[in-house]
């Protein structure tokens, strides 16, 4: 009997060019009716082989091209990539505290405008197109900040491996201190205007739980195993640069509205992240000494040989550079492991059945950037 | 039940409402949107005249198209070297000892050694491609006279794609680089040549004088 009713399940693309995929991600659903069967993600789409044009190129000469493996957070790119690389030098002792300062307040301030558009893309996902428009508002603040001490608005080449390109002026650091007591209630007015909206929590809330052991099985990291209410983060687990000097707190999933490691729970921990960054540069203002911002570095470096794995936490969980060096002017190989790839990994498990509109829900607080996945 | 059906749709209204306030207070607050062409956002001080909101306009360090002061170069090929993508293509050929000089005459430093630049190579072919220009700045950093610069030139549209690459070569300099440098090494061959007759007749003297001697 159960044979004879048997219905076929319907195969349907969602993407390349799916408005919710932000950017060119494919997936191939299995539906029954509108509930997801299956779903298989499909890769590849912006892939461009960095990690093989770093071995025909300079130590040095890799570094802009790091801006485009996370354009969203180029800056925290940046500083893995250079970090990993004084490491393996065995300079990481000689940078100048300025410059690690420096470092510190502007990979916070790109986790804040990288944190804002990946909440304002989860809610435009939902169908709340106004946030999204708040928060790039506020996001072209923190660009006009970084074009002032860099020259360039989204690909910034700014850390270098050695310190910083440039010093940063006076006006610079009393601008940013005014760009944060302007945008710290706006974060709250931005709650009040979607996150305590009850009809975008019933949206977000109990929608693909990730207990925490599933959260650690499938690597997630970052925003999104916190949301899971796992408590680790680099920056205070394994700190690195001046974090150990700052006080902050570690935002994590408590279920919030619903059960832990619900939707809601993950996007909850990236507002609150904001708030910490927010907290982190205000305190790195203060701290900031005068000095140098670059130690000398050859035009030409050759890193001994051997291998490193250097990690940072990126807004998109912690971004990993496995470098080997042969002593040559260019890596013999590089990896690099991003956050949105365990993210993305995670989706066949948490998208069976449930409704395609909600696998929307999913990406969108997931936070996959699709070139940080493809490189 | 009954009572959390209707307490359901009050709180889907006083959200909706809470919400709202939020967006109608908005309409009130000062507009961020530049209207870039009628703007002229090239700096901080022409993107006031017309533009009332907080953004500022380009910094003096804006990262445009890259500009080449030929008199400046000393055709050393390092930004050649430097940029990762190649988008740079350098030619030169050989030239008379010369100092550059900045616009007041004063000779240029090497920014890296503080001594004095010297030009010895003219510059034959020097082509930016800026549709590979990844506007990176670090050829600029790696330049140690400061003639290759970025400039705060944004709009990159052109016609066709040969107009993409920038020649800061014409063919008139070149031809006057090229004929120098054969002068030049004409007349290192001709002194060569007569420095080897002279040592020809030296020769020749001692060996006359040891014959002599005989």
């Amino acid at each position: 009997m159960t044979s004879a009713l048997k219905t076929e399940y319907l195969t349907i693309n969602m993407g390349p060019q799916h408005p919710s995929t932000h950017g060119v991600i494919r997936f191939i659903l299995k539906t029954d009716g509108e509930i997801i069967h299956e779903c298989d993600p499909d890769v590849g789409y912006l892939h461009r082989g960095i990690e093989k044009l770093a071995e025909s190129i300079t130590w040095q000469g890799f570094v802009p091209y790091t801006d485009r493996v996370d354009y969203v957070c180029a800056m925290n790119s940046n500083l893995a990539y250079c970090m990993a690389v004084e490491k393996l030098m065995g300079m990481d002792s000689e940078i100048p505290k300025r410059a690690e300062y420096i470092r510190v307040i502007v990979s916070e301030m790109n986790r804040i405008s990288s944190h804002a558009v990946a909440i304002g893309a989860a809610d435009m996902d939902m169908g709340a197109f106004t946030p999204f428009i708040h928060f790039l508002r506020e996001r072209e603040h923190i660009n006009d900040l970084f074009e002032m001490i860099c020259g360039a608005r989204l690909t910034y080449n700014y850390i270098c491996i050695g310190g910083v390109n440039a010093d940063v002026s006076p006006t610079f650091l009393s601008k940013t201190a005014e760009f944060l007591d302007h945008f710290e209630p706006i974060v709250e007015q931005i709650n009040r205007l979607i996150s305590y909206n009850q009809i975008f929590i019933k949206r977000f809330a109990d929608v693909a739980i990730v207990p925490p052991k599933m959260a650690i099985d499938y690597n997630l990291v970052g925003p999104n195993l916190r949301g899971s209410g796992v408590k680790f983060d680099i920056r205070k687990d394994k700190p690195y640069s001046i974090y150990p000097e700052v006080d902050f707190n570690v935002p994590i999933g408590t279920g919030r509205a619903g059960t832990l490691g619900d939707c809601y729970d993950r996007y909850m921990v990236r507002v609150e992240e904001i708030n910490e960054s927010i907290k982190i540069i205000r305190q790195c203002l203060k701290q900031i000494p005068d000095g140098e911002t670059k130690a000398i570095v050859k035009s030409s470096i050759k890193p001994p040989k051997g291998h490193i794995y250097f990690r940072t936490e990126t807004p998109r969980g912690d971004t990993g550079y496995f470098i080997v060096s042969d002593g040559k002017t260019s890596p013999a190989r590089l990896k690099i492991r991003t956050g949105s790839f365990t993210g993305m990994s995670i989706i066949p498990e948490i998208a069976r059945g449930v409704f395609i509109a909600d696998l929307v829900a999913i990406i969108g607080s997931l936070d996959v950037v699709a070139p940080e996945l493809d490189r | 039940m009954m009572g959390a059906y209707f307490q359901n749709i009050k709180n889907g209204f006083t959200t909706v409402f809470e919400g709202m306030s939020i967006t109608f207070a908005t309409m009130f607050v000062r507009k961020e949107t530049v209207q870039y062409p009628e703007v002229d956002i090239t700096s901080n001080k022409t993107i006031a005249e017309k533009y009332k909101g907080s953004l500022m306009g380009m910094p003096d360090n804006y990262r445009g198209v890259l500009i080449l002061e030929n008199g400046l170069c000393t055709a050393c090929q390092i930004c050649q070297r430097t940029c990762p993508i190649d988008c740079i293509a350098i030619e030169n050929a050989k030239c008379d000892k010369t100092k550059p000089t900045d616009k007041d005459g004063k000779p240029v430093l090497n920014r890296f050694t503080q001594k004095e630049a010297i030009k010895t190579r003219a510059l034959t072919r020097f082509d930016i491609n800026i549709a590979k220009c990844m506007f990176c700045g670090l050829c600029e950093a790696a330049c140690p006279t400061g003639a290759i610069h970025h400039t705060k030139q944004f709009e990159m549209n052109r016609e066709c794609q040969e107009d993409l690459v920038l020649r800061f070569v014409s063919d008139g300099e070149k031809e006057i680089a090229v004929k120098r440098a054969e002068e030049i090494e004409a007349e290192a061959e001709a002194k060569k040549a007569a420095k080897a007759e002279k040592e020809k007749e030296a020769k020749e003297k001692e060996e006359q004088e040891k014959g002599a001697e005989e």
